[in-house]
């Protein structure tokens, strides 16, 4: 869904020279490396990197406020997934995502445009991972869903679908990989400040 | 999902239920979708309340402090029923129904040392925990503090108090004493000025007027624009013998002293005015309290002269303490 590298390289759009990224392991080690935004991205999300989130890593970044700015952290957690894994390290970033959801002052939810469902009218038990994320941020507050890959050919209108599929939220397309939105998303950011 | 942190330091506990939803996850007892439900519930369930009864708390606290005031009775009656006018007011408005605006401004009619400035510190305290003052801080000034010394200097001055005062109360003791001067007086600018801004300010500024029962009303009969701007009166009636010696001993008992039972005699007569002692004594709490710090410092000289002595000394006001303290009190009121 490309979570990783809209850590990165919004970072980089804010202007941050290295990457502090500390990685949380699921046995409550912590590890610091200090990147350079282009290295973070060979690294994390090259060819040949994994290509999934396994533990909790967030970078801490100065985000322009006024005249000066504030420091703000962004934590990229693992992704949910609708079943229960029955890989346990999977299980472990999925708590680590939970507990810190819940500790954040606001959630930016990705989602892929290329992978927009139709708007389910099943049951709440059947809800798929993505609507429930999504009912949770609407009770929580500050919350904000991204439809990340726009910039794919046949996405440009998967923010006007993702509007069916989330009512009452705010929805901005993105991409991470050209930093398409990222203005909009500063914006928001800045509201929740 | 990104999560999204602030204030980088301020993430600390986590709350009970959260880490079983996580280990729930993290066991694989559970999915991520039923573990966002749970929390979901789960902050429902907390959302409010918590935060409406650390509210009412502090409220309570700040009421209780007010129901250990001894007597006061038709006061305390009072502020009771302003709280659930504030309340109700408040109720009505979010169901959208007319309300009255919340005029708060009031005087107080009492002698000195019947609890004037001591409930007006403490409404301060029930109208912030109530959310109709910001601060609720008192902001005690006289004549003085309002009235300048030349032409236009005493809009100035009062205009600084009630700036400052501004968000709590804005309490003036011997509020008559404005109006003493006559027609030429500043005092009388300074009425104006008040009178403009408790208008302006009524949001957001209380004020109470404070004095003499008679000095008082005499003062607002000759402004009756004034009286009808102070819809709350509140008279505070001097205290009798018995509250006095209630008000003595919770004094006592907050020092950690105790009187001989010859000293609480003693104090019982002076207070009832019969030795002529101490007749200006009588309904007075401030006096009460003067002439026990007086007593307590007498114990201290008697103590200290001898070497050794115990605990119960320390503690105990003796007849004689008292007898020395009414005697210095009454001469010192006298000269």
């Amino acid at each position: 869904m490309g979570k990783t590298l809209f850590l990165i390289n919004y970072a980089a759009y804010l202007g941050q020279q290295q990457l502090k990224l500390v990685r949380h392991e699921a046995d409550q080690t912590v590890e610091t490396v200090v990147l350079s935004p282009v290295q973070a991205r060979t690294r994390l999300v090259g060819e040949g990197a994994p290509h999934k989130t396994l533990a909790l890593q967030h970078v801490a970044m100065n985000f322009p406020k006024a005249k000066g700015s504030v420091q703000i952290e962004l934590c990229d957690t693992p992704g949910l997934v609708d079943t229960i894994p029955s890989d346990e390290q999977l299980r472990r970033g999925m708590a680590q995502a939970i507990r810190r959801i819940r500790q954040s002052h606001m959630v930016l939810h990705i989602v892929d445009a290329t992978r927009l469902r139709q708007p389910s009218n099943v049951s709440d038990e059947v809800a798929s991972i993505d609507e429930e994320i999504a009912r949770f941020g609407l009770s929580r507050g500050g919350y904000v869903v991204l439809v990340n890959k726009i910039d794919l050919p046949g996405a440009q209108d998967a923010p006007r679908r993702a509007r069916a599929l989330f009512p009452g939220h705010l929805i901005i397309g993105v991409s991470a990989l050209t930093s398409r939105g990222f203005k909009e998303v500063t914006r928001v950011v800045r509201r929740y400040l | 999902m990104l999560a999204l942190t602030f204030r980088p330091n301020s993430v600390g506990d986590t709350p009970d239920e959260l880490v079983d939803i996580a280990l729930l996850v993290e066991q694989g007892r559970i999915g991520a979708g039923q573990a966002l439900r749970l929390l979901r519930k789960a902050d429902a369930r907390a959302a409010q309340p918590p935060l409406n009864a650390q509210e009412d708390n502090r409220l309570e606290e700040a009421l209780g402090e007010l129901d250990s005031l001894i007597g006061l009775t038709e006061v305390k009656r009072l502020v009771r029923e302003l709280c659930a006018f504030v309340e109700i007011q408040k109720r009505r408005q979010a169901a959208a129904l007319a309300t009255e605006p919340l005029v708060l401004h009031m005087v107080f009619r009492g002698n000195p040392g019947t609890g004037k400035t001591t409930v007006a510190r403490i409404l301060g305290k029930v109208f912030r925990e109530m959310g109709v003052l910001q601060k609720g801080h008192l902001v005690e000034v006289e004549r003085a503090d309002l009235v300048g010394e030349y032409i236009g200097h005493t809009a100035q001055k009062t205009r600084e108090q009630i700036k400052r005062a501004m968000g709590g109360i804005l309490f003036i003791d011997e509020a008559y004493s404005l109006a003493r001067g006559g027609e030429k007086d500043f005092g009388k600018e300074a009425i104006d000025v008040l009178v403009k801004s408790m208008e302006d300010h009524k949001d957001n500024l209380v004020l109470i007027l404070a004095g003499y029962k008679d000095e008082m009303s005499r003062f607002l009969r000759t402004n009756p624009g004034l009286k009808s701007r102070f819809p709350i009166h509140i008279a505070f009636d001097d205290y009798s013998t018995s509250e006095l010696l209630q008000i003595c001993d919770l004094m006592l008992r907050q020092r950690e002293y105790t009187m001989a039972p010859e000293a609480r005699a003693e104090l019982a007569t002076a207070l009832d005015g019969q030795t002529g002692m101490a007749e200006r004594l009588q309904g007075n709490a401030r006096l009460v309290r003067n002439i026990i710090e007086r007593a307590i410092r007498r114990q201290a000289v008697r103590l200290v002269a001898a070497s050794e002595c115990s605990r119960d000394a320390l503690m105990t006001i003796s007849a004689q303490d008292l007898c020395e303290a009414l005697c210095a009190e009454t001469t010192s009121r006298s000269a």
